[in-house]
């Protein structure tokens, strides 16, 4: 992960930040990386950032549903997602940071699609 | 090829002209026009931050009235809980220099007299000025500044001043103050990489002159300038902040 401390010093201080424009994300645990399979329930293409509310696989019998913050689709439709990268009742893996308070809430760092491709939001 | 003869030239000229007018005017073609310089050989067109430049900083030569903001701002937000920034609260500009150092696309324009610098980030835009020699003595504050330059060969250099006292200070990516002198050298390094090379002076914040360097890659031909919007009433935006204690949820 290259977001660094003095990048955080910079989003509390400058404001508006590079990938989370608007607010800072002191709420992410960011350098921890929580991997998760499931089937997309609400996919949200829509600025200030794209969202994915995702139920995940039944692993002991119950299912979490999870609300994951992507960046600006200004930022990343430039790194290859687009409006049709994703689609309701698909079945992912993806990658997140998930809040400090350990609510069902975590930033995208990455996906793999049904189709097996690799979009990335965050290095 | 035909070659026209010298007394036409002036009529060819205007046909050239109206069939150019004529082309922009039609419907949109598959295959456009050749632009008339190189991409490649102008700063001019879309660029993207390389996150890898954006991510090496050498440490601030910070004043002692710049340590002590610092400080606060880390309290209010390891100890407070802020999320937002108050800027970030109202929507109100990036300003420079995140103008420059945020990750949303970039458009540079040239023209004889200056350069605009667009970006997806920002409603307003950049306009550098290469036809005053000196800032004017009455320039109103501003989120970009009040910025000149020219051309030292390919290299355009740009001297801003001018600065509101809206954003910052003191950030990651440099200050912004009343007090700031940013001087930038941007150039292309190859072809499709551009390069921003920033030195902040500010005697209110910083003890010595402070370089700062981000590079661009060039987006893919014909990238287009998309809208963003800063929203804080859009779906999902409040819940985000709502433990920060001052933010106010809009109704």
């Amino acid at each position: 992960m290259k977001i660094t401390a003095p990048a955080l010093a910079f989003l509390a201080v400058l404001g508006a930040a590079p990938a989370f424009a608007h607010h800072a994300f002191n709420m992410y645990e960011n350098d921890r990386y929580v991997t998760l399979t499931g089937t997309v329930k609400t996919w949200t293409w829509k600025n200030p950032h794209a969202m994915i509310d995702f139920v995940t696989d039944p692993a002991t019998g119950k299912t979490d549903t999870w609300s994951v913050e992507c960046s600006s689709p200004n930022i990343i439709g430039r790194r290859g997602w687009s409006m049709d990268s994703l689609h309701v009742g698909d079945h992912l893996t993806l990658t997140l940071h998930p809040m400090k308070d350990g609510s069902k809430y975590g930033l995208m760092v990455s996906v793999i699609t049904p189709k097996g491709a690799t979009l990335k939001d965050k290095d | 090829m035909t070659s026209i003869p010298r007394s036409l030239l002036p009529i060819a000229a205007t046909l050239a002209l109206v069939a150019g007018t004529a082309h922009a005017a039609g419907p949109a073609q598959s295959n456009p026009a050749k632009p008339k310089v190189a991409a490649g050989k102008t700063i001019a067109g879309m660029w993207a931050l390389t996150k890898t430049e954006y991510d090496r900083h050498e440490a601030m030569p910070l004043t002692p009235k710049a340590l002590a903001l610092q400080e606060t701002a880390r309290k209010a937000r390891e100890e407070g809980g802020a999320v937002l920034s108050a800027s970030g609260r109202k929507c109100l500009p990036i300003g420079m220099p995140t103008f420059m150092t945020n990750e949303f696309a970039l458009e540079v324009l040239t023209a004889p007299d200056r350069v605009t610098l667009l970006s997806e980030n920002s409603s307003l835009p950049r306009s550098v000025y290469l036809d005053e020699a000196k800032h004017p003595g009455d320039i109103e504050a501003s989120w970009n500044g009040h910025s000149i330059g020219h051309w030292e060969g390919r290299v355009l250099v740009v001297d801003t001043v001018g600065f509101n006292d809206r954003v910052g200070p003191v950030g990651n990516a440099g200050v912004h103050s009343p007090t700031t002198h940013l001087t930038e050298r941007l150039y292309l390094k190859d072809p499709d990489t551009l390069v921003d090379e920033m030195t902040f002076e500010d005697p209110t914040y910083l003890t010595r002159p402070w370089v700062n360097v981000h590079s661009y890659r060039r987006l893919p031909p014909h990238s287009e300038l998309w809208e963003y919007a800063c929203e804080v009433d859009a779906p999902g935006w409040s819940e985000r902040y709502a433990g920060d204690p001052e933010a106010k949820l809009p109704k």
